[in-house]
Parts: C-alpha cells; sequence; structure tokens
C-alpha cells in the first residue's frame, strides 16, 4: 500500500521558489548593508529618509556582485544550515509550549511535530508526562513510535491512536493540538496536510489552542495559483485532496525557529524574508 | 536470614551515608544513593507482597484478567514467595502484575484515557466463564452459577460483542427477532420450588424475572443503544400491564408477540416511511447532499427519494477504522444514485460543493444533542463553518431523556485493542453532537428543532399515561 506523503522536508516544489527569493533577499541585503558602511551613517538627511531603504529598491548591478559575492556567499552557507537544523531549532521552543500532563491532539505523521514532542518530553530539567492522541490514518500513526520509542517506553509518553472521526469526540479532554504546516501563505493561512481543517474547527468549537509549526523556508513568497490540489484516489469514486487551507483565525500561535509568532503577524516575517521586487507576478 | 541481610546493609549505606556527609565525595554519595535506593525497592517488593492478596481485590483497570480462576491462582501462590525475596527479584512471573514503588509512581504520571468508559475488551473471557466457549456455543463447562440464558440471546450477545461494525437498525432487528424467540420458547413452569411452596408466582412476574438475566447478559456484551433499550421496554411494559394479568399462557404470548409487532410497525416502520416522505421533500433537484457513511438507515431513504424522481448527488464520508461507508457507497451507487466518497481528510473540500448535510441519528437527546456513529461530530462541525445546514433523521422511540454535553460520559463505549505493546487503539464508538451545531430533526411527527425533543418526549408520556389508564 503506497505511504502517504511525510511533509517535513522541502517536498513542495513551492518552496524551491521560497528558497530562490531568500537567496535574492540576501543579495539585496547585503548590498544594502554594503552601502550603508560606505555612506555616512549620521546625517540628517538619512535620519530622515530612513537607512538603507532607498539603497534596497534600486536594482543591483554586475559591478556590486562581484563586490558583494563573498557575504552573499556567507549568508547563503548560512541559510543552509538553517534549513538542515530547523527541526532541532523548532523544537527548542518545546518547553514554553507543552506544559507536564498535556493531553495532546495530532494528525498523521510529521517528524516535526515528532521532535517537537520529543524534546519536550526527554527534558532533564522537569518531568513532563504527556499523552498524545493521534488521529488520522492510524498507518501513519505507527510511525510515531520508530522516533519516540524511548520515551514511550520510560512511559513518560503515552500514545493513544483514536482514529480519524475522533477529533470532536475527544476534543473537550485536549489541552493542545499540534499541527504541520507546510507552507504558510502571506496572509498567515497555510496549507496543511488533508484533514487537518476539521481538526482545527472542532478545537475552536471547545476552545482549544492550535499551535502550528512551520520552518522559515515553508513561508511562501507568493500566493500559490491553484486553488485545489487532488491526489490519486485508492478507490474509483474517491476523492482525495492534497492539502486543506487553514485560516489564521483557526490558529492560535504559529512556532517558527525564531519562536512563537502570532498568525495575523506573520507578513513581518514575510517581509524580512522576501523582498517584493524579486516577485515573478 | 533475609531480614539480617537488610538490616546488615542498612548499617552499610548508614555508614556510607555519614562518610559521605563527612567527606562530601561524589563517588562514595553515588554508591552510597544507588544502594538505598536498592533496599527501598526489595523493601518495596515485600510489602507490595504482602498486600498483595488486598490488591487483587481492586486491580488495574487494564491489566486485571477477569477469568476467575487466574486470580485465584494468583492469590493462593503469594503466602509461598514471602520468604525467597533474592529469588523473585530476578524471576518472578507476577512481577509484571506488581509494580515497585519507583515505577507504580511513573505509571502514575500518565494515566490510562477512558477507563469509565465501558470497554467490552474483556467480555470473551466473560462468556468463557459463564461456559460458552468459542467452539461450542451451547457447552456448559465450568460455571459455578449456571445461568438460564436463551440460545437467541447468547448467539446475539455473542456476535455483538465481536463484531466491529455496528448497525444500529440491525442490531434492532435481530433483537427483535430474538426476543420473539423467547418469546415463544417461554413456558411458565420454571418455577423456584421454595417460592412454590409459599405463593404461585404470576406468569408476568415470571416472565420478567426470566428476561431480566437474558437483557443483563447483552448490556454486558455491549452497552445497548437507544432502539435497542426500547424494544426491551416494550416488552416489559407490555408484560406488566394490567391487560395481560388475567390471560393464561398461550394468550400471553400472543399478547407479547401483538405488543411488539405493534410497536415495530407504526414507530419503526410506518416512521421510517414518513421520514424519507419529508426527507425527500427537503432535498431540491440537483442538489448534493452529505451523509455520513454509518447505517443503512440513510440509504433507505436516499433510495425512496431517488425512487419518487428526484435528481440528486450524494457525498459519503466515512471514517476508520471499520470503514462502514463502503457499504453505504455500494448500496447507493446500485441504487442508481450518483455518489462520491470520502474520508475525513476529504471532508474540508467536499463541503464546499455540498448543499445540505443529512446525517442519520442513533439518539435524539432531551436537550437536543444527538447521538450518532463515531466521526459525525467532526462533519457537523465543518458543516457549520461553512453554513451548511445539518440535518438529522431520527424516529421517535429513539429520543432518550438524558442530557450529555460530550461523547465521553459512562453511557459511551469504548473498543480498545493494542495494536503492539506499546500503543493500543482506543476506538469510541458514538459521538455526540451538541445541539448548537444541529440546524433541524427530521422525525415522524415533523421537522422540529432538535431542542424540541424534550417536549415530544413528554408527550408521550402523557399520551401512554392515558392509555393505560383509560383501559383499566
Amino acid at each position: 500500500m503506497p505511504k502517504t506523503k511525510n511533509y517535513h522536508m522541502v517536498e513542495n516544489s513551492a518552496d524551491h521558489f521560497n528558497i530562490i527569493r531568500r537567496c535574492q533577499k540576501i543579495v539585496r541585503e547585503t548590498k544594502a548593508a554594503k552601502k550603508l558602511s560606505d555612506t555616512d551613517q549620521n546625517s540628517l538627511a538619512n535620519a530622515l529618509m530612513g537607512c538603507g531603504r532607498p539603497a534596497e529598491t534600486k536594482k543591483v548591478n554586475q559591478m556590486d556582485l562581484t563586490e558583494i559575492k563573498e557575504e552573499v556567499l556567507e549568508s547563503v552557507r548560512g541559510l543552509r544550515d538553517d534549513i538542515e537544523s530547523h527541526i532541532e531549532r523548532i523544537a527548542e521552543h518545546s518547553a514554553d509550549y507543552l506544559k507536564p500532563h498535556d493531553r495532546i491532539l495530532i494528525w498523521g505523521f510529521s517528524a516535526l511535530v515528532a521532535n517537537f514532542i520529543e524534546k519536550a518530553v526527554a527534558s532533564k530539567s522537569r518531568k513532563t508526562p504527556i499523552t498524545l492522541l493521534v488521529s488520522g490514518s492510524s498507518n501513519d500513526a505507527m510511525d510515531y513510535q520508530r522516533i519516540l520509542r524511548k520515551q514511550v517506553e520510560s512511559k513518560m509518553l503515552q500514545i493513544v491512536v483514536i482514529g480519524d472521526g475522533a477529533a470532536f469526540t475527544v476534543m473537550p479532554i485536549v489541552q493542545k493540538v499540534l499541527i504541520p504546516a507546510s507552507s504558510l501563505l502571506p496572509d498567515g493561512s497555510m496549507r496543511t496536510p488533508a484533514g487537518i481543517r476539521a481538526l482545527c474547527l472542532a478545537a475552536r468549537v471547545h476552545a482549544v489552542p492550535v499551535l502550528a509549526l512551520c520552518p522559515l523556508h515553508k513561508i511562501s513568497a507568493d500566493y500559490p495559483e491553484d486553488e485545489c490540489e487532488l491526489v490519486q484516489p485508492d478507490h474509483p469514486r474517491e476523492i482525495k485532496p492534497a492539502w486543506d487551507l487553514v485560516k489564521s483565525n483557526l490558529v492560535s500561535v504559529v512556532i517558527t525557529s525564531e519562536g512563537g509568532l502570532p498568525p495575523n503577524d506573520t507578513y513581518r516575517l514575510h517581509n524580512q524574508l522576501y523582498h517584493p521586487g524579486d516577485s515573478l507576478q | 536470614m533475609t531480614k539480617e541481610l537488610s538490616a546488615k546493609e542498612k548499617k552499610k549505606l548508614e555508614k556510607a551515608a555519614r562518610r559521605a556527609k563527612v567527606v562530601g565525595d561524589k563517588g562514595v554519595d553515588v554508591e552510597a544513593k544507588k544502594a538505598e535506593a536498592m533496599r527501598k525497592k526489595e523493601e518495596a517488593m515485600k510489602k507490595k507482597q504482602e498486600e498483595a492478596p488486598v490488591r487483587q481485590a481492586s486491580p488495574v483497570p487494564k491489566a486485571a484478567s477477569p477469568v476467575p480462576q487466574v486470580a485465584a491462582l494468583q492469590a493462593e501462590g503469594v503466602p509461598g514467595r514471602t520468604r525467597k525475596i533474592s529469588e523473585s527479584q530476578s524471576i518472578d512471573p507476577r512481577r509484571l502484575l506488581k509494580t515497585t514503588k519507583t515505577q507504580q509512581s511513573q505509571v502514575e504520571l500518565t494515566e490510562p484515557l477512558f477507563t469509565y468508559m465501558r470497554n467490552t475488551a474483556g467480555i470473551k473471557d466473560t462468556i468463557q466463564t459463564m461456559g460458552f466457549g468459542r467452539k461450542d456455543m451451547f457447552s456448559r463447562g465450568i460455571t459455578k452459577n449456571p445461568t438460564q440464558l436463551h440460545r437467541a440471546i447468547v448467539r446475539l450477545g455473542f456476535k455483538a460483542a465481536h463484531l466491529s461494525k455496528i448497525d444500529e437498525r440491525e442490531m434492532a432487528e435481530k433483537l427483535k427477532r430474538a426476543l420473539e424467540l423467547f418469546i415463544d420458547d417461554f413456558d411458565g413452569r420454571n418455577f423456584n420450588d421454595e417460592l412454590k411452596q409459599h405463593h404461585r408466582v404470576s406468569i408476568q412476574q415470571n416472565f420478567i424475572s426470566e428476561l431480566n438475566p437474558n437483557i443483563n447478559f447483552i448490556s454486558k456484551c455491549h452497552p445497548m443503544t437507544r432502539s435497542e433499550a426500547c424494544l426491551v421496554d416494550i416488552v416489559k411494559e407490555a408484560a406488566r400491564s394490567r391487560q395481560a394479568r388475567d390471560k393464561n399462557l398461550a394468550e400471553f404470548k400472543e399478547f407479547l408477540h401483538e405488543e411488539l409487532q405493534l410497536f415495530w410497525k407504526m414507530r419503526v416502520d410506518e416512521a421510517e416511511a414518513t421520514i424519507a416522505n419529508e426527507t425527500f421533500n427537503l432535498i431540491t433537484d440537483n442538489s448534493t447532499v452529505l451523509t455520513f457513511g454509518d447505517g443503512m438507515n440513510m440509504v433507505r431513504i436516499f433510495e425512496k427519494a431517488s425512487r419518487l424522481g428526484r435528481k440528486f448527488e450524494v457525498i459519503v464520508v466515512d471514517t476508520e477504522p471499520s470503514f462502514s461507508g463502503k457499504r453505504v457507497l455500494q448500496c447507493l451507487t446500485e441504487a442508481g444514485i450518483q455518489t462520491k466518497y470520502s474520508t475525513i481528510a476529504g471532508l474540508s473540500y467536499m463541503m464546499k460543493q455540498t448543499d445540505v448535510v443529512i446525517i442519520g441519528a442513533r439518539s435524539l437527546l432531551a436537550n437536543g444533542s444527538v447521538v450518532g456513529a463515531k466521526g459525525c461530530g467532526t462533519v457537523a462541525c465543518v458543516a457549520n463553518e461553512d453554513q451548511v445546514p445539518v440535518l438529522v433523521c431520527c424516529e421517535t422511540y429513539k429520543f432518550e431523556d438524558r442530557c450529555a454535553i460530550n461523547a465521553l460520559d459512562i453511557k459511551n463505549e469504548i473498543r480498545e485493542f493494542p495494536i503492539n505493546e506499546h500503543i493500543t487503539f482506543a476506538n469510541i464508538v458514538q459521538d455526540v453532537i451538541p445541539a448548537s451545531l444541529v440546524t433541524a430533526a427530521i422525525t415522524e411527527v415533523g421537522i422540529i428543532a432538535s431542542t424540541s425533543a424534550a417536549t415530544v418526549i413528554s408527550e408521550n408520556e402523557r399520551k401512554r399515561k392515558d392509555i393505560a389508564f383509560e383501559t383499566t
């Protein structure tokens, strides 16, 4: 039986564009920083106009590129390290959000979520027994045992598989819902593996906070063009969408490598990472 | 000897502790702590062994075996073991059941969930202790109290305990058939000899006293749904009624049969026909209806609507582990209705295309909440978000007089089975949709707001009391 996708690495083709846009932004930034260090920073004109911004909007010429090549390469290497270590860096924030004796509801398998929980449960400073309620396809749920075997055996973590329909049923006793984002759109809504929107809606009815885990390279630079995407079904009459669109009002906090972020403020992060002049539209 | 050992160890530990305090050396401290922990472990084990007979009475929910023979063995084997502690540390098969202090404190960290819900996990053992083994269902093996259970009831209970897919209408039909067989086979001859001397028990009381253990058995096998409970209530009430008082055996049985048939015809079959008509009026042409695949109720209603000439499309939503929607999908396509199929994963996508959600209910509660199959709560929740009306089909005999706020209460059933030694699959069988998410209920008394269920229940009660009063 074909395994369903694991949305934890750079899988969407859109992610490639994100990284290209990041690099473009890096180039602009380095150029602006270079210009800044050349000019006089403390002049009144600069203070009034805002430092650096006019320099960014100008196009980058060939001459500038040779000057800033070294710094750009360094920043790009830093970006690559960020992408490779994003799972660990997001997991570092788990202790702030997961408290002892929590019951957490998740959907399907995601390495991000698994590492997040593992970091919280394995913390040496305090005992964090956590009960993990896994909904979604139960074949995916078995993968959790692979990563979290040590915690389950030490009885700090209890994994209960409840099946996909029971999200609403068990929600009264759940304290938090953890969802992985497969891409974060500029307006704060996010694409997630199929079925998570039902989970978030049930959480809203019961007033349960929803935490979304999103690595920086999945913050989408542009709005996507397709409205929906269907996956090959197992049965001729079956319809299987590839992802769900979860609006930002359903999510309480978005956790990135930098820390927690309110979902309606993601445009700030978006402006920080990408430059609108680079878009293809 | 062991006491001496532990005393010696005690002295050693005290010395080590004193030395550690004076010297402040890390190595000695660790050793002392280890030895201390070992000693504490031994003491705890000893304590547990002494307390074992007391503990057997209140077993840990999952680990206890309900079979009395094994429990007897456990209690028996304890006194012989209290002396050899050093042996028991290495090879003790019962160590798996008894936990040391440190292990117990760790186990208490993550509590097992849903222990208060009715768990049918131990039902096979219970059936076996009653003497009904798997191979030969009617052989009475080692039974302490031979229970006079009717064979049809036993068959039904056995099947119900092992079934993974429960279609509640089918269960009600099976129960009805079993009850009919029971009534047929009932002969007022099983008098208790002691009672016979004092006073003659009437046929009514005899019947009820024979029926009760059967019903207890079935409710142990699986928690009865509202429709089944209603059937049983009808039979009991007919047996207790004043009309049945002065009848002889044959007339009594005929009376009971009649009552059962009347109930089934009026409140189940005809009610369903009325509901099908109402639903036909509600579905407009070329609309898309979303339904939840848990039973054949909706299949019959949709078939009727399509026969009456409506053109509509049905989307069947299904959940694991039972995937009962596949059968619904098959029946609907055979009836010629265009159907699509999806699981909860595809629900948000499908909801954008639906006009109305119609689901079948297992019971309607007095505060307007709906008891349905597992997963219908999620469907109602998503439908509310997309402003799709949620309609619930429910006959009036399924109305229940209690209020539930969510699905996690005592009346619900959970079917647990372990996937491997660490992960269990907890299948909560029924789901409760709160009244705020339900738009209306389609019943044979009309299309009512789901909160009006309480009024319907009280009206029915009043009518029944009036009828009973009139016939006396």
